[in-house]
């Protein structure tokens, strides 16, 4: 015999009997049961319902996640963008333009005589299009 | 001799998906009338609860033994929560603040209020037995079926003191189960 007489649990254990009466049921005979009950039917729609909410908020759990991991990954990019100066991105243009890289087009591939803010521009703009990386230079 | 995982015994989520998407309609109506009998006395509803269980199966927190249906798993894990959640709510706060909380990360999708018992859900609870003992009055036999199971005797027990072969015992359960959704029809209703 149980020590405790907490209602709930009570029903909790004899809520397990039904359940297990309930999984024993063949289902060609619940489905005769549900034609008469409304109720069955109402709970196998409730629980379909359950299942694709949990699909809707897992996916939007992962999705969020996904973002988040994307957001972090562009913000290392961009951290790393900051910190060229225009010797290195003179260094990375030369560099480039002596292999012909199709990377830059073909009005910009004699760059030698850019200014310095351009240099850096064009070598932040590449890096952040992913077309180069960063340890090109 | 302790029994280790592996990952092939257990599904992956998306082999646990497919068992799901597969679930015949006899099974769907198994599995949600099983979370509402699960919450009855609860402060939270069946569709909840399977909500949680499933969530907890598509994330990966729980995964299904490859050897075990599906449906049976998701009750598994139904069963666990409310467990959890009922300990949880006997808990008394000295204990509380003492003792590993195993369940906790299973809990975390259900809204508990921080201490013990609520006497609204105690009072619930006994509602409910109340409405259950009504609808089963009327049939000896069921009454007395139902008097020693909320006694605690097993059902072993139970057949005999009520004088039930096995097929007998089985079919009043059904009967029982049958009565009962006239139950939940009503509240339903109401």
């Amino acid at each position: 015999m149980t020590e405790s007489k907490d209602p709930r649990e009570q029903l909790n254990s004899f809520a397990q009997l039904l359940i297990d009466d309930l999984l024993n049921t063949p289902d060609a005979e619940l489905l005769q049961e549900a034609s008469n009950d409304k109720s069955l039917a109402q709970a196998g729609v409730n629980a379909k319902k359950s299942y694709q909410n949990a699909i809707q908020s897992t996916g939007a759990k992962r999705l969020e996640i996904a973002r988040a991991e994307m957001e972090q990954e562009n913000n290392k990019t961009k951290a790393n963008v900051t910190n060229i100066d225009s010797a290195r991105a003179h260094r990375i243009i030369a560099k480039l333009s002596a292999a012909n890289d199709s990377n830059l087009t073909l009005a910009a591939r004699n760059l030698n005589n850019i200014s310095d803010t351009e240099a850096i521009e064009l070598v932040k703009e590449l890096l952040e299009l992913g077309a180069i990386k960063d340890d090109e230079s | 001799m302790i029994k280790t995982e592996k990952a092939h015994d257990v599904l992956s989520v998306s082999d646990f998906r497919e068992r799901i998407d597969s679930l015949s309609e006899a099974e769907w109506i198994k599995l949600g009338k099983s979370a509402d009998y699960l919450c009855w006395g609860l402060a939270i509803e069946g569709q909840d609860l399977l909500n949680i269980a499933f969530c907890k199966a598509l994330e990966g927190k729980r995964k299904c033994p490859r050897d075990l249906p599906a449906i049976v798993f998701i009750y598994g894990v139904m069963q666990s929560l409310v467990f959890a959640y009922l300990k949880k709510r006997k808990r008394d706060p000295l204990a509380q603040s003492v003792e590993m909380v195993v369940e906790d990360d299973l809990l975390e999708g259900l809204d508990l209020k921080p201490n013990i018992d609520t006497p609204e859900e105690i009072l619930i609870a006994n509602q409910t037995l109340e409405n259950i003992n009504q609808v089963l009055s009327g049939n000896e036999t069921i009454e007395m079926v139902f008097m020693a199971q909320l006694d605690g005797y097993s059902p072993q027990d139970i057949q005999n003191l009520v004088g039930l072969s096995a097929v007998q015992y089985a079919s009043t359960l059904t009967a029982i189960r049958r009565k009962l959704n006239k139950l939940d029809k009503e509240e339903s209703t109401t």
